[in-house]
């Protein structure tokens, strides 16, 4: 049986206890305080807490509370180390706290390729001397494109800007080819909201998406000064990892603001297809606009190159490349089928259907004056047509066993081109 | 050793009262790190025993709610416009605002947007009165909680106040006009007239080109027009949109019935500019109990729209102007549904008689995929438009149309002749390059 003395230590123990709260709310509090999440007001609690660990985690906060690499793209990588190490699977991963002309260039993509779930940026211009790959399961979010506005104008950054540091290579890529072992089918790998520029570095392309499929998406994006290509997918057959069924690829502007390496090979957006037979898988791109106006004469080949892919083009707007919409392989091997546009329009560029393309429908093609040159169908006895605009030209394909002598089917509102049954 | 009651008493009443008073002094200890006001606080470990807050840094998320400017404003917009100007004076070029904690009524006296403010302003769970025109400025995306759904307080509901006046007579206005305005846009929200007879449009794009953006937005109420898109060649909407998922209706409009609204009008000189996609659309008149005008006019812009529903307008869809030959050229409906009104109703001011009528002034105008309602009373024409004799005709009976194509107008020397594509097989015959092809 205790004594009084033991008996008044316990009460002061206990009391003491009570007093640094470790019998009630400490323990438990701290350990649903985890680190560089947003505290949330908790009435039970008292101060605040968090949810549970690794559910979202302050990137730039997480570095600075372990003393981590002030380097962007590592912060990002060890926080969402961190993160999935908890036993999270898809955390969000808030990097909008790293504002400004970051000082140090990424040497690495920032996000693990493995990983999944969703990486916030903010205000903020990252130079990058690695390929940002955006694995399956991933969405990379900005704070908004930067348009016609400028990337990073007296020193700040318009919204969320990518730039490559002698990187002859894509800026983004979409999907993973390399996940130390065999990597999961691609799926679901999107990009948003943000600006990509080259700084035209020869060899240089914005985004490019060779084995991410369907589920990927590239929306709001602008891409600035891409001396090969500013946006490039290729599919191919399907036993192929490749872009098939990919998209919708939406709101995108490439443009050249400054471009020392820019080409008369330069495209905008190309489109191809990795096997010489064709490849049907279908892909969308809507409210797109390529813009080589700012290159000099000569540089700037296709605003839209269609190799081979089965594509449907919308609400978009080309100008100044020697051609603005290329359709079929300028070499003459890839077929292409099933290419479908609608209401683009054009400015100093047409668009050209090459002998190897058939099955086209255009629809609502305009030009600026009345003397644009809209149209070149080459497949179809050369023909062109000009003017401020194109109402319909529906194009079908030759006769399968033998196209010598003969033209495919072609119904146009041009008055000057005859149509022709099959 | 003998007992000691009252020691024991007092040791007991020290311990008990520390016990109760030491916790709440450990709360008080809370270190903040670098804190910047009105920034989520961000859990930053413990140091020395005691819980370490800090925020990101000055600009990055602004809650304007909790944001408190010494003399500052008090109403949403005020408070909004504040937050913004001391994040961008922090050196931030685009800031998110995030006004989602406003509880739900809210005035705004003022426009949110400072000069020169580019980022992301961020709506909840509101009905703001406005009594000024919201002008959405370059760089500048406007993002609400979701559209108010019918009769109850959800989502994010912008309507003019009592004291609403602007010389636009539009709630929002997408740039502004005489500025080369880009890379504007609005998302997820409701926007009302709320019976104001200054308020005659719900968004307006006069001055915003490239990159200006509407989606997922509800327009109720505006007694002229609910969305009014002009583009000309420069210095307009040339090549703005997309302009996806937005719908246009009536529930309590008392301005409405002294004038003839129009859903949607895109209009402009003929330029050969386009405004990019149209897409997603519902207009509804079947609230109206007077006769609106048009679901859709399109007017001297070439455009496209598609997978569109259109209720309750005389006309769904005008192309061109009816009163005039003045021109209309390129433009694309595909996939669109009009009904007459309720179902099995079709008689009133504002039955629907004609799905897609096209304006004799009209060319390069392609129909694709047109459907009529095929319950209760049956529209009067799918589609109508003028042949080369300045005929007006009506095509596809009152259900489906596959495609309706129609080309340039030639000259009389070249024969005078319009080509056209038809999938309709009792209406008129092809016309191809100067020659009439008998069915």
């Amino acid at each position: 049986m205790w004594n009084h003395d033991q008996r008044i230590l316990g009460i002061v123990i206990i009391a003491l206890l009570l007093a640094t709260g470790q019998l009630t709310q400490p323990a438990q509090l701290r350990a649903q305080n985890a680190p560089a999440q947003p505290l949330i007001y908790s009435s039970v609690q008292g101060a605040g807490t968090t949810d549970t660990t690794g559910t979202i985690i302050d990137a730039y906060v997480y570095q600075n509370q372990t003393g981590g690499s002030t380097e962007i793209c590592t912060a990002i990588a060890s926080t969402w180390a961190y993160a999935t190490s908890t036993g999270i699977v898809s955390p969000v991963i808030d990097a909008r706290g790293f504002q400004g002309v970051q000082p140090n260039t990424c040497t690495q993509s920032p996000i693990p390729s493995t990983a999944t779930g969703k990486l916030l940026l903010g205000n903020v211009a990252i130079s990058t001397s690695a390929t940002w790959v955006v694995p399956a399961g991933v969405e990379l979010i900005g704070m908004g494109a930067s348009g016609t506005l400028g990337d990073v104008v007296n020193g700040v950054p318009v919204n969320t800007v990518i730039q490559g540091s002698g990187l002859a290579a894509p800026i983004i890529s979409l999907g993973a080819t390399s996940c130390g072992g065999t990597c999961q089918r691609q799926v679901g790998a999107k990009v948003r909201s943000l600006t990509v520029d080259c700084l035209g570095v020869s060899g240089c392309t914005g985004i490019e998406n060779v084995v991410a499929q369907e589920g990927s998406t590239v929306e709001d994006v602008t891409i600035d000064n891409a001396p090969v290509y500013g946006l490039h997918v290729t599919v191919g057959p399907a036993s192929t990892p490749a872009a098939n069924y990919s998209g919708i690829y939406r709101n995108i502007t490439v443009q050249y603001l400054l471009c020392a390496h820019c080409t008369s090979t330069t495209n905008g957006i190309q489109v191809d297809c990795s096997s010489t037979s064709g490849c049907p898988s279908t892909l969308q791109f809507d409210n797109i606009t390529a813009s080589a106006a700012n290159l000099g004469s000569g540089v700037g080949l296709y605003g839209f190159y269609i190799k081979g892919v089965s594509t449907l083009l919308t609400n978009s707007h080309f100008e100044n490349y020697k051609v603005n919409i290329q359709i079929g392989d300028d070499a003459a091997i890839t077929p292409t089928s099933n290419v479908k546009i609608e209401n683009v329009s054009l400015s100093a560029g047409d668009v050209l259907i090459d002998t190897t393309a058939s099955d086209v429908l255009i629809a609502g093609l305009s030009g600026p004056t009345s003397s644009t040159l809209l149209l070149q169908d080459n497949y179809h006895n050369s023909s062109s047509i000009s003017g401020m605009y194109l109402g319909f030209y529906m194009l079908g394909k030759c006769n399968p066993t033998s196209c010598a002598g003969t033209y495919p089917a072609i119904v146009t509102s041009d008055p000057g081109t005859a149509w022709q049954e099959p | 050793m003998a007992r000691s009651p009252v020691l024991l008493r007092l040791v007991s009443l020290v311990t008990i009262t520390l016990a109760l008073l030491l916790p709440a002094l450990g709360q008080g200890n809370v270190v903040y790190n670098a804190p910047n006001q009105g920034q989520p606080l961000i859990y930053y470990g413990v140091s020395g025993g005691q819980d370490q807050y800090t925020t990101g840094p000055a600009g990055t998320l602004v809650d304007a709610y909790i944001y408190k400017k010494s003399g500052g404003s008090t109403d949403l917009c005020g408070k909004v416009n504040d937050a913004w100007t001391d994040a961008m004076a922090t050196g931030a070029a685009s800031v998110t605002i995030d006004a989602r904690g406003f509880p739900s009524a809210q005035n705004c006296l003022t426009s949110p947007f400072p000069s020169g403010a580019q980022g992301r302003l961020l709506l909840g769970n509101q009905q703001i009165s406005s009594n000024v025109s919201w002008v959405i400025p370059s760089g500048v995306e406007v993002v609400g909680l979701g559209s108010k759904l019918a009769g109850t307080n959800s989502g994010t509901f912008l309507k003019a106040s009592t004291s609403f006046s602007d010389s636009s007579h539009a709630i929002v206005q997408i740039g502004s006009a005489g500025t080369n305005t880009t890379d504007a846009k609005l998302r997820n929200l409701t926007i009302d007239c709320g019976g104001n007879s200054s308020c005659w449009y719900g968004v307006l794009n006069i001055a915003a080109s490239d990159n200006a953006r509407i989606e997922d937005v509800t327009i109720n109420n505006a007694p002229k027009v609910g969305l009014v898109v002009i583009v000309t060649s420069t210095g307009s909407a040339q090549n703005s949109g997309s302009y996806r998922n937005i719908t246009v209706s009536y529930p309590s409009c008392s301005q409405c019935s002294s004038n003839s609204p129009i859903g949607m009008e895109l209009s402009g000189n003929d330029s050969g500019a386009i405004i990019r996609g149209v897409q997603n659309i519902r207009v509804s008149g079947c609230s109206l109990s007077s006769s609106p005008a048009y679901g859709i006019q399109v007017v001297g812009a070439s455009t496209k729209i598609e997978n569109t529903n259109v209720e309750c307008f005389p006309t769904g869809i005008q192309v061109g102007d009816p009163s005039s030959t003045s021109t209309t050229t390129g433009v694309q409906i595909d996939n669109s549904y009009f009904r007459c009104a309720t179902f099995g109703v079709c008689t009133g001011a504002n039955q629907t008689g004609t799905a897609i009528a096209v304006s004799q002034g009209s060319t390069n105008i392609t129909l694709t995929n047109v459907n009529g309602d095929s319950q209760g009373s049956a529209l009067t024409n799918l589609i109508t438009y003028y042949d080369s004799g300045a005929h007006k005709n009506a095509v596809g009976g009152v259900l489906y149309e596959g495609f309706l194509m129609l080309g340039p107008k030639q000259s009389i020397s070249s024969g005078g002749f319009q080509s056209l594509l038809s999938s309709d097989p009792l209406g008129v015959p092809w016309i191809t390059q100067n020659q009439i092809h008998s069915k």
